[in-house]
C-alpha cells in the first residue's frame, strides 16, 4: 500500500509534467498550427454568432451580409421565452442523479468484465457483447416501449421517468470506454494491491478508480453533454411544464409551419456557452489525471 | 485476480447494470422486433403478418438507397474522421498556449444542438446561396460550384464531411484520454535509447493506442448508422428520398407515414447491420493483435 | 453472500426509490399552483385533482396542443383558454404541448396506454384510427345540445370528422389554402394576376427572364403542397377517390396525368426556385415576403406574418389557377376543416369532467371564441358576425372577402386529409418529385398507386 500512496500524491505528477515538456523547439509553429485548425473548426460557429444578431428575414435572405446594426432582439426573445432557471434546475437534477448512479454501476460491471476471471470465458464475452449492443440502437425504436414501461412503473412525469432511460442508454457507451481502457492498462498495480491484502471494494475505490481517472472524466463529460442535449426521450416522457429540460427549449420556437431561426440561434448560444465552460472546467481532470508515475509501483 | 473472482462477487458487480439494461434496452428491442412482424400503425391492434415486412424491405428501392448512402458516409468518415481526430489529438497533446481553451473550442461542434448543425451547414452547402458556391463563383471557379446538397449524388459525401466536423473534437478527446494513459516513462526510456519522435509515434503511441482506436472505430460505425438530425435538416432525405439514410428513412416510414410495423423491420435490419460491422471489425482487430 | 445480496437490493431500491422521490417532489411543486387562483394557463398541474371531496367542485382539464409554446405559436388557442378560465374559475386547464411531429407521436403512444389527455389536437388520419379503436368521445350529443353551434359551423367541416356514425372531432381551425400573390411584381412586368393556368405559365416565362421566382416553394418540407392539392380537386379528385380506394380507378388516370404534366411544364419553364430541393417551407415564405417571389403556395395562417411584412400593401390571396382541360367544377375554393380538436372517450367516466369538456367546446365555438380568433387573424371556423378593420388589416380583410365571394364551391376536404398517412405522404412526395425534376409525371402517379394497393 505504501507504493500506492505515492501514486496519488501530487509531487509525482508535477515532476513528470515538468519533464514532459522539456523540448521547446517548434513550439511557436505548433501553436500557430493549432490556432489555425481551431479557427477552421470554429468558423461555422463564429458565423452563427454573427447570425444571432440578425432578424429572421436577414438570416434567410442575406445570410452573408454583415449586420448593419447589432440587434439583441433575438436574445431578448430567447430570454423571454425560456424559463432558463427552471430548465437548468431540472437538467441539473436529472444529470446529477443519473451520472452518480450510472458511473458507479457501469464502472463495477466493466471492471468485472475487463479484469475478473469468469469460469466461462465465453459467457464473459457474450455479456460484454450484449452490453455493447446498445450502441447500435437508435433511440427511436425504444420510445414506444419505454413510454409503456414508464406508465407501468407509475413514474410518468417524475425525474425517474428520464433518469432510468438515461442510465440505460449510457450503459453501452460507458462499458465501451471503461472496458476498453481497463484492458489496455497494465495489471501490475492491482496485482500488487491484491497481494497486499486489498479487498474488492478498496481495490476499486482506492486503486483502480484513481488510475483510470482520465477515462472517468471523459465518460463523465460525455454523459453530461448527452443528457444536456438529449431530445427524443425528453420530449416523449415529459408532459408537465414544470419538468421540462434544456433540450426542449429549442422547440419553443417552432410553430406548426413556422420556425423562429433567430430565436433558436440566440437560445442555442445561450445554452452553448455554459456547456463550453463546463467542458473547459472538467477537461482538466482528463489531463491532470494519473500519468506516468502510476505504474511505477 | 482469481482470488477476488468469486461467482457472487462477479454477479454483484454485474447485476445493477444488467437489471437496468435488460428492462430498459433489451425488452424494448424485443418488443420492437415483434412489431416488425406486424402491420402495426401505432394505434389500435397489430396484425401479425410474418415475414411480409422483410420481403417488402428487400424489394424497396428506397431502403437500398438509404443503405448505400449510409455506407458512403461510413467510408468518408473512416477515411477522414479517424486520422483527422488522431492528428488533432496529437496536436492538442502538445504544449500550446492556452491549450485548455483550444481543446474546448475544438470540442464545441460536438455540443451544439443538431438542429443548428443542419441550419449552419445549409448556408455553407446550399448550391444557390451556400458559402462554398458563392465563394467559388466569385473566384470564377464555376466548375467547382457543385450541387453539394439537394442534388442526386453528392449529398451523402457532404453529410460525411458534416459528420466529421461534428465528431472530430469528440473523438480527439477520446484519443487524448488514451494518450494521457500511456505511461510517460515508456517514452523516457525510449528517448534514452535514442528513438526519434516519429519512431516513438510508430512504435509506442500507435500500438499503445490500439484499444482507443478500436473504441473510436466502433463509435464511428455506430454513430454513422445513427445519423439523423443532420440529414433531416440539410435535405430532409430529399430530393425525393435520394439522400435518405437508414435512420431517417426508418423515421419517415414509422412516424410520418404511420407504418410502424414496417419501420421496425427497417430498424431491425439497421441494428443487425451495425452489429455485424462492429463485431467483424472487433474480430479483425483482435486477430491483428494476436498475430 | 447475504451482505452482497443486500447491497444489490439496496441498489434496486435506490433506483425504484427515485421514482417515488421524484413523484413527491413533483407533487410538492405543483400543489401551490392548484390552490392558487391561476391566471396563467401554462401552470402545470397534476392530472389527479385531489379535490374530489371538496364542496366547490374543481376540475382539471388537460389539453394537449401541437406546438411547444402555445402562447406564442398558437395565440388563438391560448387566448381562448385565458378567457375560458376567467368565465369558469373552477375549471383548471393543464395545457401541454410539443412540436407537431412529436405531439402526434406522443398522442399515439398515449392512445396505446389509455392515457390520452382530455382534449387534444390531432391530424385527421390518426384521429380516425383512434376513433375506430373507440378512444375518442362522440360529440354528436354535444352538437344536439347546442344547435346554435351546430348551425354556425359549415356543415362540410363538421361532416369531415364523422366516421362509423360518430362525430369524433370538430375542426380546430379552417384550412384555407391557395396562392398568395404580390401584385407589385406583376405590375412591374406588365402582367395580369393569373386566373387560369395559361396565364400562370405565361407569367412564369416572363418572370424567369427577369430572375424572379414565380411560385416560392420548399421541397424540404414535403407537406407544403397546398395549392397543388387544390388543383387536384379541379381534376375531379373527389369524383374519383372512392373508386381509387375501392381499386377500380387509379391515381395514374388521364386527368391527374394532365395536371402532373402541367406541374412538369411549370418546372421546365423555371416557375420554381432553382434551389427548391434545399429550401424549407419557411424559407419560401421569407423569399415571398422579401419580394423575391411573385407567388407563394401557402394558406391564410400566414396572414399575420404577411400583414407585418414590407409587402403587406400589395399582397392578395387567390384560390389558384383554373384549367381549361380540367374535370368538373373549376371554381373550387379550398376552405375546409383543418385538423380536428378531439376529446378522450375516458372523460365520460367522470360527470364533472364531461361537463367541463362540453363547456370548453361550447366556449371554443361561441362568438366569444370567434372574437379571439379574429383578433389573431386566424381563419374562421364559425360564422363570425364581427367586423374587420380594412385599414388596419388589409391582408386579413382580403382573405375574408375571398372567403365570402359568391359562386365558389367548397370541397369536402383537402385531398390528402381523406387518405391514409402513408398514401398522403406519397402524394406530397410525388408532387415534389415532379417539381424537383426527379420523377416523370406518370412515374410519380404510379408511386402513389403502389402505396394505395399496399
Amino acid at each position: 500500500m505504501s507504493d500506492l500512496a505515492k501514486i496519488s500524491s501530487g509531487p509525482v505528477i508535477k515532476r513528470v509534467k515538468g519533464k514532459q515538456h522539456t523540448l521547446s523547439e517548434g513550439r511557436g509553429g505548433r501553436t500557430v498550427l493549432a490556432y489555425i485548425v481551431t479557427l477552421c473548426i470554429l468558423l461555422p460557429l463564429l458565423w452563427m454568432v454573427l447570425l444571432s444578431f440578425k432578424s429572421n428575414s436577414d438570416i434567410l435572405n442575406n445570410p452573408f451580409s454583415f449586420p448593419k446594426t447589432i440587434s439583441f432582439g433575438n436574445y431578448a426573445r430567447a430570454l423571454e421565452t425560456l424559463n432558463l432557471g427552471l430548465l437548468y434546475k431540472n437538467t441539473f437534477v436529472i444529470a446529477a442523479i443519473t451520472i452518480v448512479i450510472e458511473i458507479m454501476i457501469t464502472f463495477m460491471s466493466s471492471y468485472a468484465l475487463a479484469r475478473m476471471v469468469f469460469r466461462s470465458e465465453r459467457l464473459k464475452r457474450c455479456v460484454t457483447a450484449l452490453l455493447l449492443m446498445g450502441l447500435a440502437i437508435p433511440a427511436f425504436i425504444l420510445l414506444f416501449p419505454v413510454y409503456r414501461l414508464t406508465i407501468f412503473f407509475g413514474i410518468s412525469n417524475t425525474y425517474a421517468s428520464l433518469v432510468i432511460p438515461y442510465i440505460a442508454t449510457s450503459i453501452s457507451f460507458n462499458t465501451l470506454l471503461f472496458t476498453g481502457f481497463l484492458r489496455g492498462f497494465p495489471k501490475e498495480v492491482e496485482e500488487a494491491a491484491v497481494i497486499d491484502g486489498c479487498g474488492l471494494f478498496t481495490l476499486g475505490r482506492a486503486v483502480v478508480f484513481p488510475i483510470i481517472m482520465p477515462v472517468v472524466a471523459t465518460v463523465f463529460i460525455f454523459n453530461v453533454l448527452y443528457i444536456w442535449n438529449e431530445f427524443p426521450f425528453a420530449v416523449t416522457l415529459i408532459s408537465n411544464e414544470a419538468m421540462t429540460t434544456l433540450s426542449l427549449g429549442i422547440s419553443q420556437f417552432k410553430g406548426r409551419f413556422n420556425i423562429d431561426y433567430g430565436g433558436i440561434i440566440a437560445a442555442s448560444i445561450l445554452l452553448i456557452i455554459p456547456q463550453l465552460a463546463f467542458f473547459v472546467f472538467f477537461q482538466r481532470f482528463i489531463i491532470e489525471g494519473m500519468t506516468a508515475g502510476a505504474v511505477k509501483g | 485476480m482469481i482470488w477476488l473472482s468469486k461467482r457472487r462477487y462477479i454477479l454483484g458487480m454485474l447485476l445493477p447494470t444488467l437489471l437496468v439494461y435488460l428492462v430498459y434496452i433489451i425488452l424494448p428491442v424485443i418488443v420492437s422486433f415483434y412489431y416488425s412482424f406486424t402491420t402495426y400503425t401505432g394505434i389500435g391492434a397489430a396484425e401479425f403478418v410474418g415475414l411480409k415486412n422483410y420481403v417488402t424491405l428487400w424489394q424497396d428501392s428506397l431502403f437500398w438507397i438509404s443503405l448505400k448512402n449510409t455506407f458512403i458516409i461510413l467510408v468518408v468518415s473512416i477515411m477522414f474522421l479517424l486520422p483527422g481526430a488522431f492528428l488533432l489529438a496529437l496536436l492538442l497533446n502538445l504544449k500550446i498556449k492556452s491549450g485548455n481553451a483550444i481543446k474546448a473550442l475544438n470540442f464545441a461542434p460536438s455540443i451544439i444542438a443538431p438542429i443548428l448543425v443542419g441550419l449552419i451547414w445549409v448556408f455553407i452547402l446550399d448550391p444557390q446561396m451556400g458559402l462554398i458556391n458563392v465563394f467559388a463563383k466569385s473566384l470564377g471557379l464555376n466548375q467547382l460550384a457543385l450541387q453539394w446538397i439537394g442534388g442526386k449524388t453528392l449529398t451523402p459525401y457532404s453529410i460525411g464531411v458534416v459528420f466529421t466536423w461534428q465528431m472530430i473534437g469528440f473523438l480527439a478527446t477520446v484519443f487524448l484520454a488514451g494518450l494521457k494513459m500511456i505511461p510517460r516513462d515508456v517514452y523516457e526510456s525510449s528517448s534514452i535509447d535514442g528513438a526519434g519522435k516519429l519512431q516513438q509515434l510508430l512504435s509506442i503511441t500507435i500500438p499503445m493506442l490500439n484499444e482507443t482506436v478500436k473504441i473510436n472505430v466502433v463509435l464511428i460505425i455506430t454513430g454513422v448508422f445513427k445519423i439523423f438530425e443532420t440529414v433531416l435538416l440539410l435535405t430532409n432525405g430529399g430530393p425525393n428520398h435520394l439522400s435518405e439514410v437508414l435512420v431517417t428513412y426508418m423515421y419517415n416510414v414509422t412516424f410520418t407515414s404511420g407504418e410502424y410495423g414496417y419501420g421496425m423491420s427497417i430498424a431491425t435490419v439497421t441494428f443487425l447491420l451495425t452489429m455485424v460491422f462492429s463485431l467483424v471489425y472487433m474480430g479483425l482487430s483482435k486477430k491483428n493483435i494476436e498475430e | 453472500m447475504k451482505r452482497k445480496l443486500s447491497i444489490i437490493l439496496i441498489v434496486c431500491f435506490v433506483i425504484l426509490g427515485l421514482a417515488a422521490c421524484g413523484k413527491n417532489g413533483n407533487a410538492g411543486e405543483t400543489a401551490p399552483a392548484k390552490t392558487a387562483g391561476n391566471s396563467d394557463g401554462t401552470d402545470a398541474a397534476n392530472k389527479s385533482t385531489g379535490n374530489d371531496g371538496n364542496a366547490q367542485k374543481a376540475v382539471t382539464l388537460s389539453i394537449a396542443m401541437h406546438v411547444a409554446n402555445v402562447k406564442d405559436q398558437e395565440p388563438y388557442m391560448y387566448g381562448i383558454i385565458q378567457k375560458f378560465q376567467e368565465k369558469y374559475p373552477n375549471i383548471k386547464i393543464d395545457l401541454q404541448g410539443a412540436d407537431t411531429q412529436e405531439h402526434v407521436k406522443k398522442m399515439k403512444m398515449m392512445a396505446q396506454s389509455y392515457t390520452l389527455p382530455d382534449i387534444f389536437w390531432m391530424l385527421p388520419a390518426p384521429a380516425k384510427e383512434m376513433n375506430k379503436a373507440g378512444l375518442l368521445l362522440d360529440l354528436n350529443e354535444f352538437l344536439q345540445d347546442n344547435p346554435e353551434i351546430a348551425a354556425s359551423i359549415d356543415s362540410k367541416m363538421v361532416n369531415a370528422y364523422q366516421d362509423g356514425g360518430k362525430q369524433f372531432g370538430l375542426p380546430y381551425q379552417a384550412l384555407v389554402t391557395g396562392l398568395w400573390y404580390n401584385k407589385a411584381l406583376f405590375d412591374q412586368y406588365g402582367l395580369k394576376v393569373p386566373e387560369t393556368y395559361d396565364e400562370l405559365l405565361a407569367a412564369a416565362k416572363v418572370f424567369k427572364k427577369n430572375n424572379v421566382v414565380t411560385i416560392a416553394k420548399g421541397a424540404k418540407d414535403t407537406f407544403s403542397t397546398w395549392a397543388f392539392l387544390g388543383m387536384l380537386t379541379r381534376y375531379g379528385f373527389f369524383d374519383k377517390i372512392d373508386k381509387i380506394q375501392a381499386g377500380t380507378e387509379k391515381f395514374e388516370n388521364p386527368d391527374f396525368l394532365k395536371l402532373f404534366n402541367k406541374i412538369d411544364e411549370l418546372r421546365i419553364n423555371g416557375a420554381f426556385p432553382d434551389n427548391v430541393t434545399t429550401l424549407s417551407y419557411f424559407q419560401a415564405v421569407e423569399m415571398f415576403t422579401a419580394g423575391k417571389a411573385a407567388m407563394l403556395d401557402a394558406g391564410v395562417w400566414e396572414t399575420k406574418k404577411i400583414e407585418s411584412s414590407p409587402i403587406a400593401k400589395t399582397v392578395g390571396f387567390s384560390w389558384g389557377p383554373t384549367f381549361a382541360d380540367g374535370a368538373g367544377n373549376q371554381k373550387i375554393a379550398m376552405a375546409v376543416a383543418a385538423a380536428p380538436l378531439v376529446a378522450s372517450e375516458k372523460v365520460k367516466e367522470d360527470a364533472a369532467k364531461y361537463d367541463a369538456v362540453t363547456k370548453f367546446f361550447g366556449f371554443f365555438y361561441s362568438q366569444d371564441g370567434a372574437a379571439v380568433m379574429a383578433e389573431n387573424e386566424a381563419p374562421p371556423v364559425v360564422k363570425y358576425t364581427g367586423n374587420v378593420d380594412k385599414e388596419k388589416y388589409p391582408v386579413y380583410a382580403d382573405v375574408i372577402s375571398k372567403l365570402n365571394e359568391p359562386g365558389w364551391d367548397r370541397p369536402a376536404a383537402q385531398p390528402d386529409l381523406v387518405l391514409s398517412e402513408a398514401v398522403a405522404n406519397q402524394l406530397n412526395d410525388s408532387i415534389y418529385g415532379v417539381i424537383n425534376g426527379i420523377y416523370k409525371p406518370a412515374e410519380a402517379l404510379k408511386l402513389i398507386d403502389s402505396k394505395v394497393s399496399k
